[in-house]
């Protein structure tokens, strides 16, 4: 689920914080840039693992402050093809279910990856799968805030940096439009797994926080392809 | 050479074009320069001084004032530095052409490990204390969204089973891995998720049906539950119904 990602950049330490020990201020603006933030084509930053390296700290005519190189290693969000995981359906809509780990939410669940006997329920808005065993057929809701263990497919990164001059002059006169085109930059298409247990918990996950994420941050999509499909692994099994 | 210019010198020697005038009588030498000695000595004259006269303003090679044509264009098209307290874009803008290549964050490696829920957790708690310690010293407005995502972060991993886990278990149970033949990954998501049924390690373990039998499932299956401790409430449900059972078996 975690990864470990190694990094350079140049970070600027204020005059005002001298007097603070230096490993202290640069972790601080690490975090301070990079927590809750996505990446592109990197995934979710979590928070800062170690600093490998700093080099020489330089003042630049104009600026007191002093700027270092920082070689670090941060811990980022980025779940590998076809990791399970667990997570809670935050809502079910026409295109999927929506599953979120509580730290991230844009995880989707796309309805053909549903197993087939699975239907839009209007009135309640829940996606509901007829599961049909010996005994007869189950009808599984998918409830918001159940837990769902589901399995990654495919991810999706979306460039969300702030566009030129000449999108302004268009989303000026589409202003209602223009609050609806904020993307996630991080999206998780995932499949849903089915346990033996009593109760077929359907994982879903869905990927859904887009706020925290500033310029440069991409939405990683991971598509759901496959169902597994777990009928032979039925409770007669054990 | 003699010479005999003069009555009231009788002895004229000469050296070199100029004439010695000896007066016997006197014993006064005097030494005369020959008739065009006057030209010659202007001659010299005008050679040695009036010349250094016109050396001087000879132009030298000297630096010009503007560096060479090409650095001179570069420093006048440079545009000028931010002012100080603009903030990060700002003062990194304002160093020099050169150097703006190196400011850019870069991503050296992104898959450089994997890192395990327990680890992760360790961290985020480890951070945690380090943040409470400190005391509120921080400012928030920053540090929100570090907040925000160590909280979340540690939520979700606190109902997993990482949290029973520890560096010695943890290691236990890679070297008691070693045997069954699992891709790191693999190893990674029982790690991770502790699954007790058979159906888990199929989903986790790929193409299971065909690496592994349902002896080594079942093997592995006990690796896991023995070495990594679950929920110590389900473990003792469990404990509970296994009595049940055992007690209905025989009757």
């Amino acid at each position: 689920m975690f990864v470990l990602v190694e990094m350079t950049d140049t970070v600027r330490i204020p005059p005002w914080q001298f007097e603070r020990k230096l490993n202290e201020s640069i972790a601080e603006e690490l975090n301070k840039k990079l927590a809750n933030k996505v990446v592109y084509n990197v995934g979710l930053c979590i928070c800062l693992y170690d600093i490998t390296k700093l080099e020489d700290s330089y003042i630049f005519p104009g600026d007191g402050a002093s700027h270092t190189k920082v070689h670090f290693r941060y811990v980022v969000f980025h779940p590998f093809l076809d990791e399970i995981l667990i997570g809670q359906i935050k809502s079910c809509s026409q295109d999927g279910v929506h599953v979120s780990l509580g730290f991230f939410d844009d995880i989707v669940i796309p309805p053909e990856s549903l197993q087939q006997p699975a239907k839009f329920d209007e009135a309640e808005q829940v996606w509901v799968w007829e599961y049909e065993t010996e005994e007869g057929a189950h009808d599984l809701y998918m409830d918001i805030g159940e837990e769902i263990r589901f399995r990654v497919v495919d991810e999706t990164f979306v460039d969300t940096s702030p566009t030129g001059p000449s999108s302004a002059e268009a989303s000026t006169s589409n202003a209602a439009e223009e609050v609806q085109k904020k993307e996630a930059p991080y999206t998780l298409v995932v499949t849903m797994c089915i346990s033996s247990y009593g109760i077929v918990s359907v994982v879903v996950y869905s990927v859904s926080k887009i706020a925290p994420l500033s310029q440069g941050t991409d939405c990683f999509k991971l598509t759901m392809n496959q169902c597994h499909k777990m009928k032979g692994v039925e409770k007669g099994r054990n | 050479m003699h010479k005999s210019r003069d009555k009231r010198l009788p002895y004229i020697a000469g050296i070199g074009g100029s004439v010695v005038e000896f007066s016997p009588a006197t014993r006064e030498a005097r030494v005369r320069f020959p008739a065009n000695a006057v030209d010659l000595f202007r001659f010299f004259f005008n050679l040695f001084f009036l010349s250094s006269l016109f050396l001087l303003p000879l132009p030298l090679p000297s630096r010009s004032p503007n560096p060479p044509s090409a650095l001179r264009g570069l420093g006048r098209l440079l545009p000028r530095r931010a002012p100080p307290g603009c903030g990060c874009p700002g003062g990194a803008g304002g160093s020099s052409g050169s150097r703006g290549g190196e400011d850019k964050m870069e991503v050296k490696d992104a898959n450089a490990a994997l890192l395990s829920n327990f680890e992760v957790y360790q961290l985020l708690t480890d951070l945690k204390q380090q943040r409470k310690e400190s005391g509120k010293t921080k400012q928030s407005s920053g540090q929100q969204n570090l907040n925000t995502i160590m909280y979340e972060t540690l939520k979700y991993i606190s109902k997993t089973p990482c949290r029973y886990q520890s560096p010695e278990i943890v290691r236990e149970f890679l070297v008691a891995m070693k045997d069954h033949k699992l891709t790191k990954a693999e190893k990674l998501q029982l790690l991770n998720h502790r699954p007790v049924s058979a159906v888990e390690i199929q989903l986790m373990v790929e193409e299971s049906e065909e690496r592994l039998t349902e002896e080594q499932i079942e093997s592995l299956l006990q690796t896991v539950t023995n070495i990594l401790p679950g929920d110590p409430e389900e473990q003792q449900r469990d404990s509970a119904m296994a009595t049940e059972d055992k007690g209905d078996g025989p009757s």
